[in-house]
């Protein structure tokens, strides 16, 4: 991967205040950006943890209730926490080898 | 690649929204003030929902003004007997009732979310959906 000239300079002057490698601050940048992802993340879950106490729960209630056409959002709450759950686990898979 | 990645490059590309955002785990692109496409999507199932939501229609619920989903809603006959059941799409007609038609999606989002570019420009161009 190459970067453009305006990222190289900003490399090259962080470089000149902080006693990291180039190669420390960039594994530095991706572990902070799959961290703030992270945390993102795990605030949506909350929110939706607030709401329908647990996924299994949700899933169960949208089995029991259906989905009425009028309004899909225990599907899409639903749709919306699997994705959730499936991306946190990818990410914390990735940090963990890092 | 994370599933949301080719679909907001899509969205993008496709000129329609003002902006296009990730928002928790749904992408949401805003066509303008009240009316956006929102779109959920389970990469461990393929299932999905792409809906137009409406904020200033007058209907009680989601506001959702059309759309295509996998969820299969109980009670609604016609639905029910559709080739491509539980997939379809949904729109109002003009006394506010819902009418399903079949879909060709099956949960492949990169493929699906062209023909819903391509239903949105046409609704967003013409007073005619052409549906």
């Amino acid at each position: 991967m190459s970067l453009n000239p305006y990222t190289q300079e900003l490399l090259s002057r962080i470089r000149q205040l902080l006693p990291f490698s180039e190669d420390e601050i960039v594994q530095r940048g991706i572990t902070e950006t799959a961290t703030a992802r992270i945390v993102e993340l795990r605030k949506r879950a909350a929110q939706l943890s607030a709401h329908y106490q647990s996924l299994e729960a949700l899933e169960k209630q949208v089995k029991t209730t259906g989905v009425s056409p009028d309004d899909h959002t225990l599907y899409t709450d639903l749709l919306e926490w699997r994705a959730v759950r499936h991306e946190l686990a990818q990410l914390i898979g990735f940090l963990e080898k890092v | 690649m994370v599933w949301y990645t080719a679909a907001i490059q899509l969205l993008r590309d496709s000129g329609l929204f003002r902006d296009v955002q990730i928002q928790g785990a749904k992408v949401r692109a805003m066509l303008d003030e009240t009316r956006f496409l929102d779109i959920h999507f389970d990469p461990t199932t393929g299932s999905y929902s792409y809906a137009l939501i409406d904020l200033s229609l007058p209907y009680p619920g989601d506001k959702h003004l059309f759309g295509w989903d996998d969820f299969p809603h109980p009670g609604n006959q016609s639905l029910h007997e559709l080739a491509s059941f539980p997939h379809h799409f949904q729109w109002r007609d003009a006394d506010g009732n819902w009418l399903f038609i079949e879909t060709s999606f099956c949960g492949n989002i990169e493929a699906d979310i062209p023909t819903v570019l391509e239903y949105l420009r046409n609704f967003v161009t013409s007073d005619d959906p052409g549906w």
